[in-house]
């Protein structure tokens, strides 16, 4: 058999429902090579699952932000630093 | 009064207090946490793919919750 045709029936072709189980894996460099280029080259041809790849990503990032700690007002900080001299100069 | 973003922050840890426990426990490890897919494998005494399978489903499960968020937030 040619090479060529030997290359493109071995070419592993995957569907949506394949795409959207390998997901957490893709994310975490867990595919095989093989598998990988499968992955994308369906990402490249199929809107749904890239719409649907940046939907699971913006998932995983709000999920992060949960854990950030709101920043301090600016003018807590201001009245905390008053606080402070004005308890310094009175000593 | 709540700026915008800690409302933001509000929401999705509503959303994750409302999954069910073996999902909110793999995001807070995974996600929150950022424990590697092996470390969570080893501290749940599970395997690997176990985890990724876990994962994807938990995350499915908050994508709902969050979805009209994610739809009009500009990450």
């Amino acid at each position: 058999m040619k090479q060529w045709l030997q290359k493109w029936l071995g070419r592993q072709r995957l569907t949506c429902e394949d795409v959207n189980r390998f997901l957490a894996a893709y994310l975490d460099g867990a595919l095989d090579a093989r598998t990988q280029e499968a992955f994308e080259v369906h990402l490249r041809t199929c809107a749904d699952c890239q719409a649907y790849l940046d939907q699971y990503r913006k998932t995983i990032e709000l999920a992060k932000k949960a854990k950030e700690t709101p920043p301090v007002p600016e003018a807590l900080i201001e009245q905390t630093l008053a606080f402070l001299r004005e308890r310094l100069a009175q000593k | 009064m709540l700026t915008e973003r800690e409302e933001l922050r509000q929401l999705v840890r509503e959303a994750i207090d409302r999954l069910p426990d073996n999902y909110r426990e793999i995001i807070l490890l995974c996600d929150i946490e950022e424990l590697s897919t092996k470390e969570v494998a080893r501290l749940l005494n599970l395997s690997e793919g176990a985890i990724r399978v876990r994962l994807h489903r938990a995350r499915q499960a908050l994508r709902a919750l969050l979805s009209p968020h994610i739809e009009k937030e500009d990450l």
